[in-house]
């Protein structure tokens, strides 16, 4: 399955590329997806993602195929050709 | 209720309307209804359709049409031509044009984007509640995690958001007021100031008083919660913890009054604990172990119903004896008797005992009550704790020993106790949506559910190296950080090798300069960005070290779709209506004011981020299907708010809909206010992860020569005392500030009627001494004194004695002092407080660097002449 991911804000930045297509076995889940950009992009692309191996940041925010998850086992289906993942940082925190 | 007509229609028709809207003049944020007649807005009111303050506006709302007026407004781009920057130094401001300012602003933004994102620091006034959205939103595009709402958390919440977070899934806590007996105020003034559902709670307040709510209010100042109270507890600034750890005692030890079912299904209580402080953890699973009196063996905490939990003894776990948490904290209490806190706190013993004991009783533990045809636990008692109680180095401590009164009971989140504001929504009925709801997460603990409010603070996240200015990312438990701009900032970047410096600031209608702390370290910070924007309202202290100053529209002539969110403590606790009001313009500017989230937006598509402010407003948002705003396609920021509108609740329902209506509403349910008793999770009486996390920070930070105390990351609290504690020769007194009822932070001074009001109050421009104390010090109400910190910071002003301050209390009203003259009708007006205040490292919690706001003073005459 293909899944096609699309990467802004800081990943973007970090990755230096904007898509990413990935090739995945049947049944990948969002973690699977995770890891296999974090191999691509390196360390620190992936302490961006990680907070401790096998989870998230909480500032993770993704779309899948058009809706918001946050399960890294989230098996991932395509939507028409692909899967379509879409991921940006929310880690700027602040509050009064 | 008519569609609001606009004033460009108003040719042939008289133009007499009234205008649902939001007020912005505290980040309470009351829903209102602005009379225009003939293109002049004439009136603000209440809106009583909503329940974001209920009808009521307090007197900051209805002045808010003098702001608006305000002749001293900024009305054009501004850009600055003198290079010096510092405090006294004339800008030397030139008008410019708006495609001057933006073209400027978005070349240079672009270009530190292509070098590092990083490099823009983002801080923004916590004034305008929907600020953050749109800044958030912009941050998170541009990619730069560097992100502070100025003195908002340093002087307000990161000890009260981050402990409501963990321990209530909320971003603060109030008590139910529709059902609770008997209050305890620690610090706190809800129900009676600003900020959180402010008018909404100031009715609720009311009405529990009135139908016999006894509110106790523990505070060094007599002021607006306790004026008000059935009895004022005067208590040495900043000794709180002491204050409710003695209760807690009195309430377990000698009373034996604690609700044992509940801490055993609700908490981590029953949860093994070894000698190392650690849970006993299931080697299979991981789990942490309770111990099965049924089975008499140890077993994870979710293979054994809560019943069957032991909450004190000692027990076996491959050989080596564990202890529930419970029974560690009963023991742990006992240090902590009456006599040792009114040492400590300076309320005599048998008060503390008393306190504990009323708490204890008046709880009725075991007690169930039927709302709405809903049988849920009756716990009519609340401990409250805010700002002026966690606003020391003991942040932490200071605000969970409060909390623990309430876990020890039952009274979290039940009926008639202390509800976190609004944690769980099951979503308008059409939709279901907005839908949140806590859940358990490690360890069985509870990961808030807050809709938009990226509220997480637990799990804890991990300490690494840090990236963020502040460091946040080493102090994982802070929200806002000092770094930005303390004195000793670089050092703690060099030691921390921080791989970058900030070089650009966007500001957005904060003036740090007054917000933080003294002004020469502020000024520091705010000189060393090579470039600096700021949008606006009015040219501040601050707008004086800006490059380019951005008119903003003012909440009269704004639009939002959430000006009550992402926060969810506009809304009131406890039963009720759900509601979900708008902002919308009442008003054109008259100048060339823009609305700020539209300034944002131009910019990100000068910068060419669009496809990444897209993403992230789908994420803030949660934008879905038909809503989601899609690639590159150039959005105004009406267009989003249409979308959000329609993602929320249903097409039929956009920004056309709520510009008529106003609002959205729909009735609370008791699964929804009373969520704790119907969702299996779990909160910590005994922080087993801070020693763990000290472990860790100290890892990376002491070796690089920045001390972690073990003391402050102990799993339970403890009363540690604050630098001001330290005896300290001629000076005696304990200087602190409280939050005005009639201002909101640095920015009403400048309205004519709040200043008059502030002007008739006998405490508002004044420093507040106990009356016997001043006497002693031979003071004459009326005179002018010097207020003076052992380093050398003083400050000025009038004193007024009266028996309404602790004796060793110092009370100023918090952010008066202006001295620029851009806000003309605030110059001069007050007393500069933060002026006494060290930002740095030493005068931080370590936990999660909220300042410490008392510092140890003398007083003296300043000319001698009383009036």
């Amino acid at each position: 399955m293909v899944v096609n991911v699309r990467l802004f804000g800081i990943l973007a930045i970090l990755a230096k590329e904007r898509s990413v297509a990935l090739q995945m076995g049947e049944g990948a889940t969002l973690g699977d997806v995770l890891t296999e950009l974090g191999k691509r992009f390196g360390g620190d692309f992936a302490d961006h993602i990680f907070r401790v191996e096998g989870e998230m940041h909480s500032y993770c925010g993704i779309f899948v195929n058009d809706a918001m998850v946050n399960d890294l086992n989230e098996e991932l289906r395509a939507n028409g050709p692909a899967a379509e993942v879409g991921m940006i940082l929310l880690m700027a925190s602040e509050g009064g | 209720m008519e569609a609001v007509p606009p004033i460009s229609a108003l040719s042939t028709a008289r133009d007499d309307c009234w205008i649902p809207s939001a007020c912005s003049l505290c980040y309470g944020t009351c829903s209102i209804l602005a009379h225009r007649v003939d293109g002049v807005l004439v009136k603000l009111e209440g809106n009583p359709e909503s329940a974001a303050g209920k009808g009521r506006l307090c007197g900051k709302g209805v002045s808010g049409l003098m702001t608006h007026y305000d002749p001293n407004r900024v009305r054009v781009p501004l850009r600055r031509t003198n290079p010096k920057k510092g405090m006294g130094v004339d800008p030397g401001w030139k008008e410019i044009s708006w495609e001057e300012a933006l073209d400027e602003v978005a070349r240079r933004l672009k270009k530190l984007r292509g070098e590092d994102p990083r490099k823009l620091f983002i801080q923004r006034t916590t004034t305008v509640t929907s600020s953050r959205t749109p800044i958030q939103v912009f941050a998170a595009a541009f990619g730069t995690p560097n992100r502070s709402s100025a003195g908002g958390g340093l002087h307000c919440g990161n000890g009260a958001h981050l402990i409501s977070g963990i321990m209530h899934a909320s971003w603060s806590v109030v008590p139910d007021f529709q059902y609770c007996n008997y209050a305890v105020y620690f610090g706190a003034s809800k129900g009676h100031s600003a900020g959180h559902a402010s008018c909404s709670n100031m009715g609720l307040a009311a009405d529990a008083r009135a139908r016999g709510m006894k509110m106790v209010v523990v505070d060094p100042m007599c002021n607006f919660a306790a004026a008000k109270a059935t009895e004022w507890v005067p208590i040495r600034v900043g000794t709180d913890a002491a204050l409710a750890l003695a209760m807690g005692n009195v309430m377990v030890n000698e009373l034996g009054i604690y609700d044992a079912p509940y801490l055993r299904a609700k908490t981590n209580a029953p949860y093994l604990i070894g000698p190392d402080k650690l849970y006993a953890r299931d080697p299979e699973s991981g789990k942490p172990l309770v111990w099965d009196l049924g089975a008499a063996a140890p077993r994870p905490y979710d293979a054994v119903s809560s019943e069957a939990m032991a909450l004190e003894g000692e027990f076996p776990v491959n050989g080596v004896l564990c202890r529930p948490a419970f029974e560690l904290l009963k023991n742990h209490l006992k240090n902590f008797t009456p006599e040792w806190a009114e040492r400590i706190t300076t309320i005599p013993a048998a008060d503390v005992h008393r306190l504990g004991s009323e708490f204890a009783r008046e709880a009725r533990v075991g007690s169930t009550i039927v709302i709405d045809g809903v049988t849920v636990p009756y716990r009519p008692v609340a401990a409250i704790a805010f700002r002026g109680s966690q606003g020391h180095v003991n942040s932490v401590y200071n605000f969970l020993a409060v909390d623990l009164l309430n876990q020890l009971v039952g009274s979290a989140d039940m009926a008639g106790g202390c509800l976190g504001f609004n944690p769980a929504c099951h979503g308008y009925p059409e939709t279901g949506r907005p839908y949140f709801v806590p859940k358990a997460g490690p360890d069985g603990l509870m990961i808030t559910g807050i809709w938009m409010a990226h509220h997480n603070p637990y799990p804890i996240g991990e300490p690494r190296m840090p990236e963020q200015v502040g460091l946040q990312d080493l102090f994982v438990l802070c929200q806002t950080s000092p770094f930005s701009d303390s004195s000793d900032r670089e050092e703690m970047w060099d030691k921390l090798d921080l791989p970058y410096r900030p070089e650009i600031l966007l500001n957005y209608g904060t003036n740090s300069l007054m917000s933080i702390g003294n002004k020469e370290t502020v000024a520091g910070a705010l000189a060393q960005f090579k470039f600096v924007i700021s949008i606006d309202l009015f040219l501040t202290e601050s707008s004086d070290f800006a490059d380019i100053v951005l008119p903003d529209c003012d909440y009269l002539e704004s639009l939002d779709s959430r000006p009550n969110f992402p926060f969810i403590f506009n809304l009131p606790g406890g039963l009720g209506e759900w509601c979900w009001p708008i902002k919308q313009p009442a008003i054109q500017p008259d100048g060339e004011q823009r609305r700020s989230s539209d300034i944002l937006v131009e910019l990100a598509d000068r910068i060419g981020m669009r496809e990444d402010l897209n993403a992230a407003f789908n994420v803030v948002l949660k934008l879905e299907g038909p809503f989601r705003l899609e690639g590159e396609r150039k959005y105004s920021y009406e267009e989003v708010c249409d979308a959000e509108l329609k993602n929320n609740f249903g097409a039929q329902h956009g920004l056309e809909w709520f510009k008529k209506n106003g609002v959205i509403k729909w009735p609370k349910k008791p699964e929804e206010v009373y969520w704790r008793h119907f969702v299996d999770t779990r909160v910590p009486i005994y922080w087993e992860f801070l020693p763990v996390l000290r472990e860790k920070i100290a890892a990376l930070a002491e070796p690089r020569g920045i001390k972690i105390p073990q003391r402050y990351y102990e799993p339970l609290p403890d009363w540690i005392p604050c630098p001001a504690h330290v005896t300290n020769g001629a000076f005696d007194l304990y200087a602190f500030y409280y939050r005005d009822i009639i201002h909101t932070n640095s920015f009403t001074m400048e309205n004519p009627w709040l200043d008059e009001a502030a002007r008739l109050d006998p405490y508002s421009y004044t420093i507040a001494i106990n009356a016997g104390t001043g006497r002693k010090k031979g003071l004459v109400d009326g005179e002018e004194i010097w207020v003076e910190t052992d380093a050398g910071r003083r400050v000025k002003g009038k004193v007024h004695l009266t028996e309404a301050v602790h004796p060793e209390g110092v009370g100023i009203a918090a952010c008066a002092g202006h001295w620029g003259e851009g806000m003309p009708i605030a110059k001069g007006k007050g007393v500069f407080f933060n002026d006494l205040l060290e930002v740095d490292y030493d005068h931080a919690s370590p936990v999660n660097l909220n300042l410490d706001l008392c510092v140890k003073v003398k007083v003296s005459k300043a000319r001698g002449v009383g009036r």
